[in-house]
């Protein structure tokens, strides 16, 4: 999913300099970034997080296995599954059951993979409302834009802005109380959800062990979507799934915890299959979609599998320096943060989204908030040099070659020491017309200026540490 | 399934195969993987609750309610608890229907609150749900209240945990305004654990765990309680 025309270098460039966002996004990095932070400290709880991250590892091992048991514990309580090997495969399956069902309106749960897989477009040609109910992604789809953030999706407005998009959408006076604007989403939505066919939600984890699929909400539009449509869909990464119920209730509340420092989200919901009962509600027909779409590829690769580990929490999100200053939307791709720069090349290809990774900072903040430590820097860095040599593997070709010709130049200079010691002298004189009174160098010329286009260039040492090192008196040293 | 989607499957479970570094054309099967889904219980165990712990139990559950906006009352018998409901009623927000309903879950210990008689001088329909009952969906749309007994509740999170039955629909937990959970002191367990311990143990495969009334932080992180479920919750928990 792409959403503007523009490069993330653009957009970043622009979204750096609207205060407005990143005072939005200071707010929820402060409150729920820190808390998780401070989670952390405790040894007991890092444990907690060792335990799962060698679980989700366990899990993608012996992935085939789990997905096979899961699959037909479903199939034998009565629901459907369906293996998506593209998104195409599971926007077709998705579109080919809405048609059996003649569905007029469909309302979702907050699914990432349902964006991913570019379903909305699909049902809308068919004549199909598709109605996101969360609130914070109905706030987004009524604005005509894309979620910012993983679990807070309007995080990029705050409720002025919200507050002029109610009163110019639904017509509702102008109030900027948080309690009169959920008020009206709440009448609006409700009556949407009570007439809706079908439900659409995502999965936040599936157990094999029980055969069922989780979901948790604190809004309880989940439960409205899963409870009220006569059919209920859901749409799942291939990955999602873990082997006992053990490590559904250990992953589960490390989830909560990472995403919003919650114990517990208010409702968690575990399904299995149609309702069985005669009770006039749970959806008479039950469809899981399991999306492949190039996950597969990523467990082939022992470079990036790391990354299937990850549980969506969005927590890198809360840590991110990068993410802080430049928002959601300047990534211009379906996962936004230092986990869309890993996955959404991976996912949607790494030439595309060439820039996502040079755009982090590889300040490891990612690293050190997640829930399963997944290792982003190190997979950041592994895409720079995917881009730098290319990959048959990843279908990359190289994306700079004056850069892979100057980083073989800087190998062999560095190779040699005598030859590094006198461009170093010369390096010094040649900057000197360049620098600045204060000694910096603001502007180069050629290929170098880039560099110098959106930082400054520190002036280069009188003399370097190996020169003065050796200066110095032998006792000293 | 279709010959088509069969091979889609195949498919699919060969490409995972491949990326696994497997023979693409063998079966793994869970039989091989003794430890990968033991069948023993593998949910951690936690100490057996006597006297002294179930004042500890009740504690935790004060502390863990408050956290979640759930509001706990604990009280002595039925006929409290039955008096309390009653006061809940009256007062009740008249929210998407402009008279008074009241909904039930079809349960042994609701039953025996007697809520009919209880309210028989007040202007209130109540309702127990029945399986097969053509309106069940209808009337809760207009329920202003909806009252269930859970399995269990979870003292470490302030959680209740509902599984689907026969005449327990889901939407009783979810449409009403209010929502009023009943359970008895020996169903508290201390945590999570055991909640999903208690889930295996029962039939269905439909459960849900609810910690307080529906909420939302997605405006400016502003705490508001009734996004789309309960704007109230109650748990009322019985000594005897």
């Amino acid at each position: 999913m792409i959403a503007s025309d523009k490069s993330y270098r653009e957009l970043a460039a622009a979204a750096i300099q609207d205060e407005q966002l990143r005072d939005n996004i200071n707010f929820i990095q402060q409150r729920i970034g820190k808390g998780t932070f401070a989670f952390w400290e405790d040894e007991g709880n890092r444990q907690w997080r060792t335990r799962v991250k060698e679980q989700r590892e366990r899990s993608l091992e012996h992935l085939d296995i789990l997905l096979a048991t899961l699959a037909e514990k479903i199939r034998n309580r009565g629901g459907n599954v369906y293996f998506a090997k593209t998104a195409d495969d599971a926007v077709a399956y998705i579109g080919k059951v809405a048609r059996e069902h003649d569905v007029k309106r469909v309302v979702k749960g907050k699914s990432m993979t349902s964006h991913e897989i570019g379903m909305h477009p699909v049902l809308e040609d068919m004549d199909t409302e598709v109605l996101e109910t969360d609130l914070g992604e109905y706030i987004v789809q009524l604005a005509g834009s894309a979620p910012s953030h993983i679990i807070a999706p309007c995080t990029h407005m705050n409720k002025e802005q919200i507050a002029d998009l109610f009163h110019e959408k639904l017509g509702m006076e102008k109030s900027v109380e948080p309690e009169v604007l959920v008020r009206e989403a709440r009448n609006v939505l409700r009556k949407k959800l009570l007439s809706a066919d079908m439900g659409i939600t995502g999965c936040n984890l599936a157990c094999a062990e029980t055969g069922q699929i989780c979901l948790v909400s604190n809004e309880g539009n989940i439960r409205m979507a899963t409870t009220l449509p006569k059919v209920h869909v859901a749409v799942m990464g291939m990955e999602r799934v873990v082997p006992t119920l053990q490590d559904f209730s250990d992953t589960l509340q490390l989830l909560t915890m990472a995403a919003a420092v919650q114990d517990i989200s208010t409702y968690v919901s575990f399904m299995g299959g149609p309702e069985k009962t005669d009770n006039g509600d749970g959806p008479e027909e039950f469809h899981l979609v399991v999306v492949d779409n190039g996950r597969s590829k990523i467990l082939g690769d022992g470079e990036f599998r790391e990354i299937l580990s990850c549980i969506r929490c969005g927590a890198c999100l809360n840590a991110c320096p990068v993410y802080g200053r430049i928002g959601g939307h300047a990534y211009n791709a379906n996962y936004p943060g230092p986990i869309g720069a890993v996955i959404s090349p991976l996912l949607e290809g790494i030439n595309r989204h060439a820039d996502l990774c040079t755009g982090e900072t590889l300040c490891g903040a990612c690293k050190d908030i997640c829930p399963v430590s997944n290792d982003i820097p190190r997979m950041l860095l592994a895409l720079r040099r995917t881009l730098a040599q290319g990959s048959e593997y990843w279908n990359t070709s190289r994306h700079s070659r004056t850069e892979g010709y100057g980083w073989g130049v800087f190998g062999y200079v560095t190779a040699h020491p005598g030859l590094y010691r006198t461009l170093l002298k010369i390096g010094r004189l040649a900057m000197k017309p360049f620098a600045g009174t204060d000694g910096w160098t603001k502007k180069l010329f050629g290929p170098a200026a880039g560099w110098t286009k959106h930082r400054d260039l520190r002036p280069m040492a009188r003399r370097s540490f190996s020169e003065r090192w050796k200066q110095r008196p032998e006792r000293d040293r | 399934m279709h010959g088509n989607s069969m091979k889609t499957e195949q498919d699919f479970f060969s490409t995972m195969r491949r990326s696994l570094g497997l023979p693409v054309d063998v079966d793994r099967t869970v039989q091989d993987f003794p430890d990968l889904l033991p069948a023993a219980d593998t949910v951690s165990q936690s100490s057996k609750t006597d006297g002294e712990a179930a004042a500890d139990l009740l504690d935790l559950l004060q502390t863990s309610c408050a956290k979640h906006h759930l509001t706990l009352h604990i009280v002595d018998d039925r006929e409290q608890a039955a008096a309390l409901i009653a006061e809940m009623v009256k007062v009740a927000e008249l929210e998407f229907h402009d008279s008074r309903h009241v909904i039930l879950h079809d349960h042994p210990l609701l039953a025996g609150l007697r809520l009919w008689k209880r309210l028989e001088d007040e202007i209130v329909t109540i309702h127990t749900c029945a399986p097969g009952d053509p309106d069940t969906r209808e009337k809760h749309e207009i329920c202003c209240v909806g009252i269930t007994a859970p399995e269990c509740v979870v003292a470490t999170h302030g959680t209740i945990v509902q599984q689907t039955g026969d005449g327990q629909p889901r939407a009783t937990s979810l449409l009403p305004s209010h929502h009023i959970a009943v359970a008895t002191m020996n169903s508290v367990v201390r945590g999570l654990e055991e909640g999903f311990r208690k889930m295996r143990e029962m039939p269905g495969s439909s459960f849900v765990f609810i910690s307080g009334p529906s909420k939302t932080a997605d405006i400016e992180a502003q705490l508001v309680l009734g996004a789309h479920g309960p704007r109230h919750m109650d748990l009322i928990l019985i000594r005897t």
